[in-house]
């Protein structure tokens, strides 16, 4: 049987980035935490956290090396999304590509569904 | 037993009570005004809109113990509710319809008795009353108080809800969406700006950057505007026309009292007619230099 994709896909320039920021924090044991909250332009805004814990309700994939947790609510908000790193002359930041989201604001961080 | 002070029940309202410790930070990131500013001595007037500006619900919100209660349309009650949850997620914020334990109340300004509301005479001033929270209307002072008191309360006997109707389409004070269309009207258009509905240096809402643009760009084109008409007025939505072009449309009205949806330049100029009646523009003072 062939393993399910992940939730919430990373790019390998996202996961090295992630992996440098790990290591900067200095702790091999961190997971990316990808999880949405009500509010922003658009109604939902995104947050990543570096975390340590691991919720029962979390949906965990490795990636790139990198642990990548969604918990089960704001999944049903990311499901099939890709996290990339983009590096322009204005600045560096994750990106979100979300099929969920019908619209975002200006400055991507947050969406409507 | 003191006397009954006369009071307007308010039917068409309910209220929703917001309580857990996440309740602040998450309305903060969703509504037009600034939650924090919301205490036991403050009231406010705020409104949810869609991502795209446009008015949802509008409500004012008081702090009582240690829950915020929102006075809200009635007949929409569930709506707003269910627009809340969607946007909770994991924040610890309890939505409770509370409107069996409480009832809405008007004191309109012509009713005033100084020796219980003389000091609330700003608007938004607030304060514990009976068990209740008693509030002068956060979007005009002129337009008296708003109570928000336990079904059981004695304190006032209901005058119907005439005199508040009649103050309020004299004052141009819009009353949810008898008023704005739902998903149609404009923040601006609906006078949030006017109306103290908006905090224009808080961070993001849902609807800031149509807000943000609409305030900055300069000109509102339209508006929710009081007027009065040469007669009875027509039903909501018959054409306000000038020259034979449409407009605006007219809103709420008691007698010949209405709010219409108005373009702006066509408060300057030739003759309004509804339905073949005479319109003319009543002018709060809000309603200078916009």
């Amino acid at each position: 049987m062939a393993e399910a994709p992940p939730p919430v896909k990373l790019t390998e320039k996202a996961a090295n980035r992630l992996k440098n920021l790990i290591a900067a924090e200095g702790g091999d044991d961190l997971a990316f935490r990808v999880s949405v909250s009500g509010g922003g332009c658009s109604g939902f805004s995104y947050k990543f956290d570096l975390s340590r814990e691991e919720e029962p309700s979390d949906i965990a994939s490795n990636q790139h090396g990198v642990k990548v947790l969604v918990d089960d609510m704001s999944l049903l908000y990311v499901l099939g999304s890709e996290i990339d790193y983009v590096e322009d002359l204005i600045g560096a930041s994750f990106q979100v590509k979300n099929p969920n989201a019908q619209s975002s604001c200006g400055c991507g961080s947050s969406f409507s569904v | 037993m003191p006397t009954p002070i006369a009071a307007c029940k308010l039917h068409n309202r309910a209220v929703l009570s917001i309580t857990g410790p996440d309740s602040r930070d998450f309305l903060q990131g969703i509504l037009t005004n600034t939650i924090f500013a919301v205490g036991p001595d403050r009231a406010l007037y705020a409104a949810l809109l869609t991502p795209q500006g446009k008015m949802l619900f509008d409500f004012f919100i008081t702090a009582h113990q240690d829950a915020l209660l929102f006075d809200c349309e009635s007949s929409r009650k569930t709506d707003l509710i269910r627009r809340l949850m969607m946007y909770r997620l994991r924040a610890k914020a309890e939505i409770t319809d509370r409107s069996d334990d409480f009832s809405l109340w008007a004191i309109p300004r012509t009713e005033r008795d100084d020796s219980v509301f003389g000091d609330l005479a700003k608007a938004g001033a607030a304060k514990a009353f009976e068990d209740g929270v008693l509030y002068c209307d956060p979007r005009d002072q002129g337009m008296g108080w708003r109570a928000i008191l336990p079904q059981k309360a004695t304190i006032f006997t209901d005058q119907g809800m005439e005199p508040y109707e009649s103050l309020r389409l004299s004052r141009g004070m819009t009353d949810g969406s008898r008023d704005f269309v739902p998903e149609k009207t404009l923040a601006l258009e609906a006078n949030l700006d006017v109306f103290n509905g908006v905090d224009f240096s808080k961070g993001c809402y849902v609807g800031q950057e149509l807000t943000a643009r609409t305030k900055h760009r300069g000109k509102v084109r339209k508006r929710l505007v009081p007027i009065e008409i040469d007669g009875d007025a027509p039903q909501s939505g018959t054409a306000i026309e000038q020259d034979g072009k449409t407009v605006g449309d007219i809103r709420s009205s008691h007698k010949n009292a209405a709010i219409a949806l108005l373009r702006m330049e066509a408060l300057e100029g030739p003759a309004l007619m509804a339905d073949g009646k005479a319109v003319t523009v009543r002018h709060p003072s809000w309603l200078d230099g916009l």
